[in-house]
């Protein structure tokens, strides 16, 4: 099978798409052209160019670059998806969530449900996030918690190319709105994506790893971390299941609980911080479904409670890393 | 060196596997085996199984523990006709271990086996294994599958026979739009892929549709063929477990799916989640559905199979062999009945509607002796 990256398997998906439903567009910041470049010819496709190429096919008309405003992004996105389009746009840094997220809240989320059932806005929101880019406190963030407190918001976390292929396809072809996060340290990674277009239904989580001694709980980058801290601990005799939760929102409880049952051992690696995050939503929902499978106290593995720090050593310390995740899981084992 | 002893390694199931994992022993060390007896499980990335003696005699020593996971082609135990010293196990593993070169390197990626030739307009995905042996085997996997579904034979079998196993339109990493799926059209496909790969005679081993595309082949072009093995096959009755086929295009999660491949073996314990996820993979590619209904609607019509192919098997002037599982729950096994006795037939007990997969040996065994006689 065609081995492709993170960022090949998103662009594939987005240009197939809009090869199929002439509703598709894309709008964004810089998503046509690029700082440095002119634009038409040899545009970026983005800050780190993951639409790149998507011009020449499509033109203006459907890649549409924007001023510098998140508002007035997400604004006539929400507006052209209840008109009819099928609109991808781009949330550069989900860190500038904060001054469109009104049009998200209280807008996009809540037509389906206010008009009674009768609006469908077909929106896709394309974002980044996640530490490890040296990238300081107000461009590293995660953030996701804050959308799957949302009810009414689809909220997609891929881990690997093919996943992230098959659930933007599935994204752009839902009737609701869906935020689609990618970390931005998985751009370069790469794996087996298939040329055709395929789809992955939302909330189903995906068992990455399967053993009898400990489960891993991830979402996003830290599955790749889970990985291989099993792969590890493989060597030395502990067979781990690592279950990828895919999307937040809807979550898939029947697969989280099946994983924590089948060990009883429970380490949620979480990269966002740590109050009221996925982790601890999971921890809740095991405690209250699945209290007597436990064998040892839930263990979580996030950063601490502040901003991400911009000095290179300090980051490193805050973020997750196979290091922690693997003492962690040895205080259980 | 005492030539006492054996060693018995990891098998390679299927061409892309390169280590297994031991489940459970199910023989200890002291042990009697006979060839065919089932020793050990084994876990592979794709699949759960059981492991059959390779030997006559006694295991004397255990190498790999339950737990451990080693290289295809590695030491997992030694076998013996009689006892021998410690010292003498001990030596014989020395120097097996010393001769032992890993022909997989684990750190490289999958090595792509697959290739893609253009037939009747259609890109078909293939794997071969040529030994410039006289006799081809082409292997055609059944409804929803794909050639992966041969891993416990095509591998064992190219030792002996230029082996060829390819993926139905629809399926695997073939073309998944096709205008027509009558079992004439998937016989004449057959045919082009044979002219295509310069197969000018071939032993045809198919399963349920497959075999009856096999069949259909035999009919069509008799001069091609000279055998056929087949598993579970279609057209000999009217009964099949149509809502099988239904559910299973229809699968939207792991769960649903699981409830349906359950149905294809003797014993479900086989089913990994890998094997689950590979064939969701291949569900949620654009248009496989839409192609497994129209193939759907070729084996079936009003909840019984379309095809009777009885008089055709019975007329082919080649050697036939059919395999059944006993407790096969999508086609009933007794539909052998209307066989005439030039074929020979094995019912399999213990075993589903997946011999090829449950009782790997058995169908091994049948598919040498249909082309060897």
């Amino acid at each position: 099978m065609p081995i492709k990256t993170y960022r090949e398997a998103i662009n594939e998906a987005l240009l197939q798409e809009m090869k199929k439903d002439e509703n598709v567009v894309v709008i964004g910041e810089d998503v046509a052209g690029g700082a440095g470049t002119n634009g038409e010819q040899d545009a970026w496709g983005g800050v780190l160019g993951v639409t790149k190429g998507l011009l020449k096919h499509f033109g203006r008309e459907r890649i549409i670059d924007t001023p510098i405003t998140e508002t007035a992004i997400m604004g006539m996105a929400s507006g052209a998806a209840l008109t009819g389009l099928r609109p991808v746009a781009e949330l550069m840094f989900v860190d500038f969530m904060g001054v469109c997220f009104d049009q998200i809240l209280n807008q996009t989320a809540k037509f389906r449900y206010m008009f009674g059932g009768k609006a469908v806005t077909p929106l896709t929101i394309r974002t980044m996030y996640g530490g490890g880019l040296r990238a300081a406190s107000q461009h590293s963030q995660c953030l996701y918690p804050m959308f799957t407190h949302v009810p009414g918001i689809k909220v997609v976390l891929p881990s690997n190319p093919y996943d992230a292929k098959g659930l933007l396809i599935q994204s752009i072809r839902d009737n609701d709105p869906v935020i689609f996060m990618e970390h931005k340290n998985l751009y370069d990674t790469s794996g087996d994506v298939p040329d055709e277009s395929y789809s992955i239904p939302f909330g189903e989580a995906n068992f990455t790893r399967e053993g009898k001694d400990l489960t891993f709980i991830a979402m996003g980058q830290t599955v790749e971390i889970c990985n291989n801290v099993a792969d590890t601990l493989k060597k030395e005799g502990k067979t781990c299941t690592v279950l990828d939760l895919r999307t937040l929102s809807p979550l898939d409880e029947d697969s989280i609980l099946e994983a924590a049952e089948e060990t009883g051992k429970i380490v949620i690696v979480d990269e966002s911080y740590p109050r009221c995050n996925v982790a601890t939503d999971i921890s809740a929902l095991i405690c209250q479904k699945s209290f007597d499978s436990l064998k040892a106290g839930i263990k979580m593995v996030t950063p601490p409670h502040t901003p991400v720090p911009f000095s290179p050593p300090l980051e490193d310390l805050y973020l997750p890393s196979e290091e922690k995740v693997l003492n962690v899981a040895k205080e259980i084992l | 060196m005492s030539t006492n002893l054996v060693a018995i390694t990891m098998p390679k199931w299927g061409l892309s596997m390169k280590e297994g994992s031991i489940l459970k022993w199910i023989k200890s060390n002291g042990d009697n085996i006979s060839k065919g007896d089932m020793i050990l499980e084994i876990e592979t990335e794709k699949v759960v199984n059981e492991m059959e003696s390779p030997e006559d005699g006694k295991i004397l020593k255990i190498c790999a523990n339950e737990g451990d996971t080693v290289p295809v082609g590695s030491i997992i135990a030694v076998c013996g006709k009689q006892d021998a010293s410690n010292e003498e196990i001990d030596a014989f593993i020395e120097e097996f271990n010393s001769n032992f070169k890993s022909e997989i390197n684990l750190e490289e990626g999958e090595e792509d086996l697959n290739e893609k030739i253009k037939v009747s307009d259609l890109e078909i995905n293939f794997i071969k294994n040529i030994n410039s042996n006289n006799e081809n085997i082409l292997f055609i996997h059944g409804f929803g599958g794909d050639l992966n579904n041969w891993m416990f034979n095509q591998n064992e079998l190219s030792e002996k026979f230029n082996t060829y196993a390819i993926d139905l339109p629809g399926h695997g990493m073939s073309e998944k739009n096709i205008h027509s799926s009558t079992l004439d059209d998937l016989a004449n496909l057959i045919s082009s892929f044979c002219i295509a790969t310069d197969i000018n005679s071939v032993n045809l081993v198919g399963h349920s549709f497959g075999a009856g595309i096999s069949i259909k082949t035999a009919s069509l072009y008799p001069d091609l063929i000279n055998s056929l093995t087949l598993i579970s096959p279609i057209g000999l009755g009217k009964e099949i477990d149509s809502a099988y086929l239904e559910n299973f295009i229809n699968a939207e999660s792991r769960r649903d799916l699981k409830k349906e491949i359950e149905k294809l073996y003797f014993n479900s314990d086989i089913i990994t989640r890998d094997m689950l996820n590979e064939v969701l993979k291949s569900l949620r590619i654009d248009n496989v559905q839409s192609t497994l209904s129209k193939i759907q609607n070729e084996i079936i019509i009003n909840g019984e199979q379309k095809n009777n192919l009885i008089d055709e098997i019975n007329s082919a002037k080649v050697p036939v062999c059919v395999v059944w599982g006993k407790e096969d729950q999508i086609i009933p096994s007794n539909h052998h009945e209307v066989l005439n006795d030039r074929i020979k037939i094995i019912i399999e007990k213990d075993c589903g509607h997946m011999a090829h997969i449950e009782k790997p040996s058995v169908v091994n065994d049948a598919i040498n002796s249909t082309i060897v006689g």
